[in-house]
């Protein structure tokens, strides 16, 4: 099952099963290639990407200054992302995570940029995703990974010290 | 902006259930604005943040807490904005900072663009 938890002293218990880690120890290396391959004709690049300025030139001199820091954070949060993820501990078919609070927000980010490469690949275009989905489709497992993946992020969320809305349960 | 509550488990169960079948896999206040620049606007810009259907509600909401340093009401305000109006000025500042921010809500993956304020 899933479960997160902040300890004391700021770091975060993820138990998750273990098809769930398999998945998480593969998506960083799909997302480096889609970082240092950048080919902005396709969508999942300018997801990760996206523009500054609707103004060609201000964009290109923007991209030209700045496009390179985004290139850097996102190698290195993959770095420590994986690094994080091999350090977890594995007991029947559960895993558990631990991610040290000065590592949170790196993961935190890494673990959205993947909701969005698995968002973009899905071709999501809807608030109402979940319930449009049907799972007989043939892309049913990426999009659970998707679904599971925005639960984390829900769970982590909920579990630091930032307060966030009540929207209802469902 | 898409919500995730699962607390009560059963869809979250069934989520799981279809992993554990898987084989491994294959592979509204007004907008800030800058102390230092509220005399010089025709150097102000807008920082506006984009609806887009995958990030969640409440991880919006966060970054905007964590970046700008906001309330949860003030937060939960523009996040709303976003989600119902398509787009929020979330800050308004000198260019130089703005493109900061720009960076960092692009490293949060949040789809975040620079327009000149009167533009």
């Amino acid at each position: 099952m899933l479960d997160v938890k902040r300890q004391d002293d700021g770091r975060f218990v993820v138990q998750l099963p273990m098809p769930v880690l398999l998945h998480l120890k593969l998506l960083p290396e799909r997302l480096r290639e889609v970082v240092e391959n950048r080919d902005f004709t396709d969508e999942i690049v300018r997801r990760l990407f996206p523009t500054a300025y609707r103004d060609n030139a201000k964009e290109t001199e923007y991209r030209k200054l700045l496009g390179e820091d985004l290139v850097d954070r996102k190698l290195e949060s993959i770095r420590i992302f994986e690094e994080v993820i091999a350090a977890s501990t594995i007991q029947l078919d559960q895993a558990a995570i631990t991610i040290p609070a000065d590592r949170f927000e790196t993961w935190l980010c890494l673990l959205n940029d993947f909701r969005l490469l698995l968002g973009t690949e899905l071709d999501i275009k809807e608030d109402l995703w979940r319930e449009d989905f049907d799972e007989n489709d043939p892309r049913a497992e990426k999009f659970f990974l998707l679904h599971f993946l925005s639960v984390l992020e829900e769970h982590l969320l909920r579990a630091t010290e930032v307060p966030l809305p009540e929207f209802g349960g469902e | 902006m898409f919500v995730a509550i699962l607390y009560d488990g059963s869809y979250l169960d069934f989520v799981l259930a279809m992993f554990a079948a898987a084989s491994a896999p294959e592979i509204v206040e007004q907008p800030s604005v800058d102390q230092e620049t509220r005399s010089s606007p025709d150097r102000l810009w807008n920082v506006i943040v984009w609806n887009d259907p995958i990030n969640l509600m409440s991880y919006v909401t966060y970054v905007f807490q964590k970046l700008f340093g906001y309330s949860l009401q003030k937060a939960t305000t523009l996040m709303l904005e976003v989600h119902n109006e398509g787009r929020s000025i979330v800050v308004t500042t000198e260019r130089e900072k703005g493109e900061y921010y720009v960076g960092r809500l692009h490293t949060y993956g949040l789809q975040a663009t620079l327009e000149k304020v009167g533009e």
